[in-house]
C-alpha cells in the first residue's frame, strides 16, 4: 500500500496543537498541585497514630486507585450536576485528575515518610520543636527528597493522563489532534506530530526533575 | 534604677535596723539553739529510754510544726498565762526552740555514727563521761555535723522573715513599710530577696521513684537520682539495665508510669489533677524538652540541613531568634566544637566524629539547663572516639551540667563527679568516680567492672 506523507495540512493547524498542549500542561499542573496537597494530607493521616485518620486515608487510596480515571472524569462532569454541583469541563477534569493523582501521591509520600529515620524525629523533638514544627521543618523536607524519583514518574503519568480530558471535549492536545485528523484525513501525520509533542513535553519534564534531584543530592 | 537607688538611700536606716535585728535574732537563736541542741543530742544518744522519751517528744513536735505556727504560739501562748513577751523575745524563743530540735537531732546522728571503739578506748584510759564527751566524742561529731549545722543557720535567717507577722521590726517588715511609702514594690522585694539569698540549694534535676514498664516488662523499678547545677554524672551498667531509658524519660521521649522528674523546680511530663496523672500537651512537652539537650548514639543530624542549619533550627523555630542572630550563635558553637570551617557542610559530607560534634553543638546552642548524652561514642569508628570525648570533656569544664550514659569506663572515670551503676532497672551503687572504680562495694559492680576491662 502506497502512502505518501504530507505534513502540510497538519502544519497549517500546528498552532491548535500547541494550544492544546498548553491546555493539557496547565490542567496537569493545577491537578498535580492540588493532588500534592491531598497526597501530603492523606500520607500524614496514613501514618498517624489515630485509627480513624488511618482508615480514612486507606479508604481514599483504595477507592480512587481502583477506579479508572475516565470513570472519575465522567462522574465529575456528568453525575455531579445531577446532585446540584455544576462544574465546567475544565473544573471537573482538573478536580477528577487532582483526586486521582492525590491517591497515587499518597502512596509515594507514605513510602517517603516511613523512610525518615525515627532518631531524626526524636532529635527534632529533643530541641523543643512541636509535632507540627517537626513535620514541617524536618520530616517533610526529608520525605520529599526521598520521594523525588517516584514523584517524577507520577508527574509524567499525570501529564499523559490529561489526554483523557478529550473525552469531555476539553480542547487539549488529543482533542485537537482528533479534530485535525477528521478535517484533513492525514491520520499518520497528525498522530505522529501529536505524539512528538507529548514525547517532547515529557522529556522536558523528566529533565527538569532530574535537575531537581541533582540540585538536592541524596543524603 | 536611679529612682530606686534614691529611695533606697532615703530608707537606708530603717532597712539597716531591720537587717541588724534579723541578724541579731538569728544569731541569738543559733547560739541558744546550739546549746539546747547539745543537751538534747547527748540525751538522745546516750540517756536511758525513760530520760530519752521527753527529749524525743520535744524533737518530734518541733520538727513537725511549721516555723510560723511556732512563732505565733510563742507570741500568744505566754500572754494567756500572764507572761508577757515582746515580739522580739517571743520570736527569738520560737526560733531557739526550732533550732534546738533540729541541731539536737543532727548531733544525735553524728554521735551515733562514731565507732563504739572510740568510747571504749576513752574509758580504758580512765576518762570520765563528761571528759569523754568533751575530748573524744563531741569533736568527732562536730566535724560531720558542721555542714548541716550551717544549713540550719541559713534556715533560721530565712525563718526570721516570718517574724514580721508578729510585728518584729526586722528586714521584711521594714521593707514592707518602705514599699507602703514608695510603691516601688518589685525593686524593694528584689532587694530584700537578695539580702535573704544565702544560697538556697535545690537540685537542678531530681528523679524520684521513677518506674516504667514496656508492656509486662519492668524497665525502671524505682529510680532516685539528683543532680546539682554543674554536676557531671555518668551512668554505667550492662545493656538492658535501663540507663538509656532513664535518659529518654528525662528528655520526655518516653512516657513513664510512676514517680516524678523535677527539673529546676518544675515537675515535667505530667500534671496531676484530682490525684490522676495526665501527660502534658504537645506544646508544654516541647517547652520542657527545650530545657534539656540530648545527644544521641546515632547522631540523628537533620540530613537536609547543613551543620549550621542543624544548629540554627531550634534557635529559629523554638527560641524564634532572627536569622542573623541564630547564625552567629551557630557559628560560635561550631567553633567551640572545632568545626568552624565545616559550617556549610551537609551531614553526609562529614565524618561520624564530626557529625557527633555538630550534634553536641546543636544541643548546647539551645542553652539547656541539663545536657543528656546517650552513648555518644558507641556508633563511632575507634579512631574517632577521642575527638568526641575531648569535646564532651571541654563542655564539662565549661561548667555544663551533664548526665552521661557511657560504656567508656576510662572516660566516665576522668570526666565524672559521680558515677551511678545501674542494674536491672535500679540504681545498684552510686558514688564518687574514684570510689566506684577503685573500691566497688557490691559484688555485682566489681564483676561488671572486671568484665568491661579489656
Amino acid at each position: 500500500m502506497e502512502y505518501s506523507l504530507h505534513f502540510g495540512a497538519v502544519w497549517a493547524s500546528f498552532d491548535r496543537l500547541l494550544s492544546g498542549l498548553a491546555i493539557g500542561l496547565a490542567l496537569a499542573v493545577v491537578a498535580v498541585a492540588i493532588g500534592t496537597l491531598l497526597g501530603l494530607l492523606a500520607a500524614f493521616a496514613a501514618v498517624s497514630p489515630y485509627r480513624p485518620l488511618r482508615s480514612l486515608a486507606g479508604l481514599y487510596v483504595s477507592l480512587i486507585r481502583n477506579l479508572p480515571l475516565l470513570v472519575l472524569v465522567l462522574l465529575a462532569y456528568f453525575a455531579l450536576p445531577q446532585v446540584g454541583i455544576a462544574l465546567d469541563k475544565y473544573q471537573s477534569f482538573a478536580g477528577a485528575l487532582a483526586l486521582y493523582s492525590g491517591a497515587y501521591l499518597t502512596e509515594v509520600f507514605r513510602a517517603g515518610l516511613v523512610s525518615v529515620p525515627k532518631g531524626v524525629i526524636e532529635a527534632a523533638r529533643s530541641i523543643g520543636l512541636t509535632k507540627l514544627q517537626t513535620n514541617v521543618s524536618v520530616v517533610a523536607p526529608i520525605m520529599l527528597r526521598n520521594a523525588l524519583p517516584s514523584l517524577g514518574n507520577t508527574f509524567i503519568g499525570m501529564f499523559k493522563d490529561s489526554s483523557i480530558a478529550a473525552a469531555i471535549a476539553v480542547p487539549e492536545l488529543t482533542f485537537e489532534a482528533r479534530k485535525i485528523n477528521v478535517d484533513t484525513f492525514r491520520v499518520i501525520e497528525t498522530w505522529m506530530v501529536a505524539s512528538g509533542l507529548y514525547i517532547a513535553a515529557c522529556v522536558v519534564i523528566a529533565a527538569l526533575l532530574r535537575g531537581l534531584e541533582r540540585r538536592f543530592p541524596k543524603f | 534604677m536611679q529612682a530606686f537607688l534614691d529611695q533606697l538611700w532615703i530608707a537606708r536606716w530603717p532597712l539597716w535596723d531591720g537587717l541588724q535585728l534579723t541578724v541579731g535574732i538569728s544569731a541569738g537563736a543559733i547560739l541558744f539553739g546550739t546549746l539546747l541542741g547539745l543537751l538534747v543530742g547527748i540525751q538522745l544518744a546516750y540517756a536511758p529510754w525513760w530520760l530519752r522519751l521527753p527529749f524525743r517528744l520535744y524533737v518530734d513536735i518541733m520538727r513537725g510544726t511549721p516555723v510560723l505556727v511556732l512563732i505565733l504560739a510563742a507570741f500568744y501562748i505566754p500572754s494567756v498565762v500572764g507572761l508577757s513577751l515582746g515580739p522580739t523575745e517571743a520570736g527569738t524563743l520560737a526560733l531557739t526552740l526550732f533550732a534546738g530540735a533540729h541541731i539536737g537531732e543532727l548531733l544525735r546522728g553524728s554521735l551515733q555514727a562514731i565507732p563504739p571503739g572510740q568510747a571504749e578506748a576513752g574509758r580504758s584510759i580512765g576518762l570520765t563521761f563528761p571528759q569523754l564527751l568533751a575530748y573524744v566524742l563531741l569533736p568527732q561529731a562536730a566535724r560531720s555535723a558542721l555542714p548541716p549545722w550551717i544549713n540550719t543557720g541559713v534556715e533560721l535567717i530565712k525563718g526570721s522573715s516570718l517574724l514580721s507577722i508578729i510585728g518584729v521590726g526586722e528586714l521584711l517588715l521594714r521593707t514592707q513599710e518602705v514599699i507602703g511609702r514608695t510603691f516601688m514594690t518589685i525593686q524593694f522585694y528584689v532587694f530584700a530577696g537578695i539580702v535573704y539569698l544565702v544560697e538556697k540549694r535545690q537540685p537542678l534535676l531530681a528523679i524520684r521513684g521513677l518506674t516504667k514498664q514496656f508492656g509486662a516488662t519492668e524497665v525502671l523499678k524505682g529510680v532516685d537520682l539528683s543532680l546539682d547545677q554543674g554536676d557531671v554524672v555518668s551512668i554505667i551498667g550492662s545493656s538492658g539495665s535501663g540507663k538509656t531509658t532513664l535518659l529518654r524519660c528525662v528528655n520526655l521521649l518516653e512516657e513513664y508510669q510512676g514517680g516524678d522528674i523535677v527539673l529546676d523546680g518544675e515537675t515535667i511530663g505530667y500534671r496531676a489533677t484530682n490525684g490522676r496523672r495526665h501527660r502534658l500537651g504537645d506544646r508544654e512537652l516541647s517547652r520542657q524538652r527545650a530545657m534539656t539537650g540530648m545527644v544521641f548514639q546515632s547522631f540523628n543530624l537533620f540530613p537536609h540541613l547543613s551543620a549550621a542549619g542543624n544548629v540554627m533550627l531550634g534557635l529559629r523555630k523554638v527560641l524564634r531568634l532572627p536569622k542573623a542572630e541564630a547564625r552567629a550563635i551557630a557559628e560560635k558553637w561550631l567553633a567551640r566544637v572545632g568545626l568552624a570551617a565545616r559550617a556549610d557542610h551537609y551531614p553526609s559530607q562529614l565524618s561520624g566524629g564530626q557529625q557527633q560534634r555538630v550534634a553536641i553543638a546543636r544541643a548546647l546552642a539551645m542553652n539547656p539547663k541539663l545536657v543528656l548524652l546517650d552513648e555518644v561514642t558507641s556508633a563511632l569508628d575507634p579512631e574517632l572516639v577521642q575527638e568526641v570525648l575531648n569535646t564532651v570533656k571541654g563542655i564539662a569544664e565549661d561548667g555544663a551540667t551533664l548526665l552521661i550514659v557511657t560504656h567508656e569506663m576510662r572516660f566516665a572515670r576522668d570526666v565524672s563527679d559521680r558515677v551511678v551503676f545501674m542494674e536491672q532497672g535500679r540504681i545498684h551503687e552510686e558514688g564518687p568516680a574514684a570510689e566506684i572504680f577503685g573500691n566497688p562495694k557490691s559484688a555485682r559492680l566489681a564483676e561488671f567492672l572486671r568484665n568491661t576491662r579489656h
